[in-house]
């Protein structure tokens, strides 16, 4: 195993001089204050957090080889995925080798054993739009809605307001169905759009202060929007006298939209110097390329760096877009005689191949996972002052079965979790859906209602994980 | 989920289904295990929730009922030939500052349910207006043709242009209140000359949704006796240009709107006319049909290299039949005529590959493709998960776009029948299709996709199968939505022969033509009028044209069911949507 990596002088005196929100040590961390795994020692739990702490989930697509397996669910095979014990010292499992072989052991925990329960959700939906639509959101999909706002959206109506982007969510792929397309939702009916090209992620977010044509200095040009969406407002404001109230929803919509973007407009701009993107591989792979990936992450990282956004999600592609793995000769093209090409006939037909799959979406994810890592932040990195958190839609492909859902925390939340060991729970109350509370504790957010009450009667964090 | 009792949904049948046609065979080869003997219980529809807005009070069932007021974002397309409409602005300003595209919702980008407004839509509508207003005002011959004065020299030419540009962008005379308020805006903003105020004005009009939206209001008609709200002659316009154009309305448009000309059946017939006269009616004519027959969803699913050549050639076929005032619609189940490129002409086996990139051709009856149903697009896309599952996403399409039947909707946590290679197809899908509770779905379905195993899942014709079997083409599909009895047919070109000559097929394009137009799925209250403009569309030999004139001139169409005010005081940005009732 790789040693891990930690921050070093330079890397603190680098990450002070490219400034950031939040940025408030003056001197660098001795190496004596971290705990070998880049992490600050506990003493600064107790004290204040020298960065905020952000949120980002993370989506992978169509299962992973489980305990159930394609051809025969009661063949005893345990899977690859969980790990087969817990504690500081355990063993990693056959996928979850390829984080530690990227020296990533120490930062994250497999969390095993939690049941996604999507019985009294929606019975009438496809099985992937139900898995999709409860990934970050606790409710499942009505119609063509995801159920209810996620979990990085309501998280930061109470801190992310006061940076530039509330959520900042980002897509490899293009599936073209709702719920799936979708991996941030503000409520049951609206989706947060994601980011799918680089380019325009970048003119969106980084280049945002400068008009298409014929530059304003940025203090006039943001007045002037000020201004121009206070009209739209007033405009809106005004047309609740003249619509009936089936229009009501679409106005608040709008209206909402509006007072988040001169929220936004009404942010400091952090000094935040990246290039923009001169190769974006487009056309390798399908525009789904691990290279493109890796693009769309790096701008999402320095957003997240510059204090842009504290709150993001991340899709590494979905069900329909029917990915192939061909990078890796091992798993070829394919296709399925019923199920669609790619990852997706992979999923129901060669349990094999999906293993080989699943590592794939976890060498990306470790890459995301290096990024935030080598990124400094405060008095550590920026994945020290992160979670993150990553999850499928099911626990294995073909069967759609959601028993044992494989679930990654990544980060130390800024010290509130320890990271480099594994959990396992068992029974019935060992829901998917209590992470979430977990998740707001970590964030600070104790006692933030989340969820649907009706789907879900446990509504409290799993024990033991914190600390 | 509670499921509509049937009162709620007598005759307006739609249905939830997968909306890519049930990609999963989870999704297809499955039924729930409790529908016994009630296959095809009514769940809703593509586009709304069960039921769909009420009937208004003091109108029965069967009525010709006024559809709701609503007010509904304009599409990325209509956006772009909008801007270009208005300023001349080429190319697509959408694609220029990378809108997110509309979602389908039932195959169509203009529902409602499917305009929604997000942060970055804003953010997206703000960096195309400050684009499209400096480019428009950047050049002096320019802001004088639309000012009328000049801007540079007199400060009450800036007035002048908004008074001028404004009725043309809110496609409505301003209100002084308006004009006014926009003054002030540019004022506030640090306007230093007239141009910049001008510019600042015209930014904030093409961020207003006065411009973005489509609103309806109406006046209270007085003199009906069931309570209904009269669309003015603008809002009757936009109505008119965006179901028939697809753009904003032209100043001949306008003019008639002011001049009271919209004001009858009579004279909106005489307009539409007109319309139908001009090019941009063949726009309008294809945001229809490109819902209605699934084609920018199967554009969408396929990708651009596959799908392109055989969804043209759906367009230009139907084309045809949608155009002008001689050609039956539903011709297009069997006309022999086809549009082909060399990709095309090499699947149908035509003779003589076209030297053009598109050649219109007369396919000979032994080629077997009488009708779009026989052509590369429905057949590629259908069996895109393979030739097992094409079965029931056959009976699907067929269904859905043609006969606007229910279908039960996916189920989740069903076992899964795995194909086995060494069957063939139909004797893999017997006993699922004989066997309670999935006889309930795939014994209706199955039957009408058996009946295009001819088609290999390329397209190509074949007459044997995958394992030497030959292949008969025998299908059977229900008589009525109604009853459990079915028709047999061999083939695809006689099941379009039988679906062209159907009520039900006639009602069913009428309804999504209704969905086009609205933007949400047919529901009760519309049965009526569905009904009413079917009897017309059939006895008037089934020309689009005639029907477009028909629908657009009914009460229906002019005019609106009274509003539920939103209550007064209510302030936007304090609801709390958590615990509306889903």
């Amino acid at each position: 195993m790789m040693p891990s990596k930690r921050l070093s002088r330079r890397t603190l005196l680098r990450g002070i001089g490219i400034g950031g929100v939040g940025v408030s040590v003056g001197l660098p961390v001795l190496d004596a204050m971290l705990d070998g795994r880049g992490a600050l020692l506990p003493k600064s739990r107790a004290g204040t957090p020298t960065h905020p702490t952000s949120l980002v989930t993370f989506f992978f697509p169509c299962g992973t080889k489980s305990f159930y397996g394609n051809a025969s669910p009661s063949d005893g095979s345990p899977g690859d995925w969980h790990p087969r014990d817990d504690g500081p010292a355990y063993t990693p499992s056959r996928n979850l080798r390829v984080l530690h072989d990227m020296g990533l052991r120490d930062q994250f925990v497999p969390v095993s054993g939690l049941l996604k329960e999507e019985r009294n959700i929606s019975e009438d939906r496809d099985a992937h739009d139900v898995g999709h639509a409860t990934f970050a959101s606790g409710r499942g999909s009505l119609y063509t809605g995801s159920g209810g706002p996620t979990i990085d959206w309501v998280a930061s109506g109470h801190l992310g307001l006061d940076t530039r982007y509330r959520v900042l969510p980002v897509a490899l792929g293009d599936e073209g169905t709702r719920p799936r397309r979708y991996m941030t939702w503000s409520d049951r009916d609206t989706p947060v759009e994601s980011y799918r090209d680089p380019l325009a992620l970048y003119d969106a977010i980084f280049a945002m202060e400068t008009m298409p044509s014929g530059p304003l200095p940025s203090e006039v040009l943001l007045a002037r929007r000020r201004s121009v969406l206070d009209f739209v407002s007033e405009d809106l404001q005004q047309l609740t006298r003249r619509v009936g109230s089936n229009d009501l929803r679409r106005l608040d919509q709008h209206f909402e939209s509006v007072r988040q973007l001169e929220r936004e407009l009404s942010t400091e701009i952090p000094m935040c110097a990246i290039d923009r993107p001169t190769e974006t591989f487009d056309d390798l792979y399908g525009g789904l390329s691990p290279q493109r990936g890796e693009v769309l992450m790096k701008l999402l990282v320095k957003a997240l760096e510059c204090g842009l956004t504290r709150f993001a999600s991340f899709q590494l592609c979905a069900r329909g877009d029917g990915r192939q793995f061909v990078w890796n000769s091992a798993i070829g093209s394919y296709d399925s005689p019923d199920q669609g090409p790619g990852h997706h006939g992979i999923s129901h037909y060669d349990d094999a191949k999906l293993t080989l799959c699943v590592e794939e979406q976890l060498r990306e994810f470790g890459r995301f996972l290096e990024l935030m890592r080598d990124t400094p932040a405060g008095d550590a990195s920026l994945l020290y002052h992160s979670l993150v958190f990553f999850a499928n839609e099911h626990e294995h492909g073909g069967s759609h079965q959601c028993g044992n859902m494989p679930v990654l925390l990544a980060g130390q939340a800024g010290g509130q979790l320890t990271t480099g060991r594994a959990y396992r729970y068992s029974g019935p109350s060992a829901r998917y859906a209590r992470l979430f509370f977990n998740v707001l504790g970590m964030l600070g957010l104790d006692g933030v209602d989340f969820g649907d009450p009706a789907a879900y009667d446990l509504r409290e964090p799993l024990p033991g994980l914190e600390g | 989920m509670t499921v509509a009792s049937p009162e709620r949904m007598p005759r307006i049948r739609s249905f939830v289904f997968c909306s890519a046609l049930g990609v999963s065979i989870a999704a297809a080869a499955s039924c729930r295990g409790s529908i016994g003997d009630a296959p095809f219980s009514p769940r809703g529809s593509r586009t709304s929730p069960p039921g769909g807005p009420a009937i208004p009070a003091g109108y029965s069932p069967g009525d010709v009922i006024p559809v709701e007021a609503s007010m509904r974002r304009l599409t990325n397309a209509e956006y772009d030939r909008t801007l270009s409409d208005l300023f001349g602005v080429a190319g697509s300003t959408s694609e220029r500052f990378a809108f997110a595209p509309d979602d389908l919702v039932g195959g169509f980008e203009n529902s409602l349910s499917g305009l929604i407004v997000t942060t970055r839509r804003v953010r997206d509508w703000q960096r195309a207006a400050e684009a499209v207003a400096q480019e428009t005002l950047a050049n002096a011959d320019r802001r004088l043709a639309l000012a009328g004065c000049d801007l540079a020299a007199a400060p009450s030419c800036v007035e002048a242009f908004v008074r001028a540009q404004g009725s043309r962008i809110y496609r409505r005379p301003l209100a002084d209140e308006e004009v006014a308020r926009l003054l002030a805006l540019a004022s506030a903003a640090g306007a230093a000359t007239g141009v910049a105020a001008a510019q600042i004005a015209l930014e904030a009009m093409l961020q207003s949704p006065h411009f973005l939206f489509r609103i309806d209001v109406g006046q209270v008609d007085e003199g009906s006796p069931s309570p209904r709200r009269k669309l003015d002659g603008y809002e009757l316009a936009t109505r008119l240009a965006y179901a028939l154009w697809g753009t904003t309305p032209d100043d001949a448009l306008l003019a008639a709107a002011r001049a009271g000309e919209l004001d009858s059946a009579e004279g909106v017939r005489a307009s539409v006319r007109r319309m139908l006269e001009d090019e941009r009616a063949r726009v309008g004519a294809r945001a229809f049909t490109d819902g209605w027959l699934r084609l920018l969803e199967i554009a969408r699913d396929m990708g651009p290299a596959e799908a392109s050549s055989s969804v043209e050639e759906i367009r230009r076929v139907v084309d045809e039949h949608s155009r002008g005032s001689a050609r039956d619609l539903l011709g297009i189940l069997t006309t022999p005529a086809a549009w082909i490129d060399a990709d095309l002409a090499d699947v149908y086996g035509a003779s003589a590959p076209p030297s053009e990139p598109w050649a219109r051709v007369e396919l000979p009856p032994e080629l077997e493709r009488d009708g779009i149903l026989s052509r590369a697009a429905f057949l590629r896309w259908t069996a895109h998960g393979g030739e097992f599952v094409a079965v029931p996403r056959r009976g699907v399409l067929v269904r859905e776009m043609l006969l606007c039947a229910d279908v039960l909707t996916l189920p989740s946590g069903l076992d899964l029948p795995t194909p086995d290679p060494t069957q063939t197809v139909r004797a893999f899908w017997e006993p699922v299709e004989s066997e309670a509770p999935c006889s309930g779905c795939h014994g209706v379905l199955n039957p009408i996709g058996h009946g295009f195993e001819r088609y290999a899942p390329d397209g190509r014709r074949r007459d044997v199968g995958r394992l030497g079997e030959m292949l008969t083409g025998e299908g059977a599909i229900a008589l009525s939505l109604d009853a459990p009895e079915q028709d047999g047919f061999h083939g695809v070109v006689e099941l379009g022969r039988l679906l062209a000559q159907r009520a039900d097929v006639e009602r069913c394009v009428v309804e999504h033509l209704h969905v086009y137009l609205h933007g949400r799925a047919a529901a009760p209250r519309d049965g009526g009028e569905i009904e009413r403009a079917r009897a017309a569309f059939h006895d008037g030999g089934r020309i689009f044209d005639e029907l477009l004139v028909d629908f657009t001139s009914s009460d229906a169409f002019r005019y609106v069911s009274e509003p539920v005010p939103i209550p007064e005081g209510t302030v936007l940005g304090t609801i709390d949507w958590s615990e509306e009732a889903p």
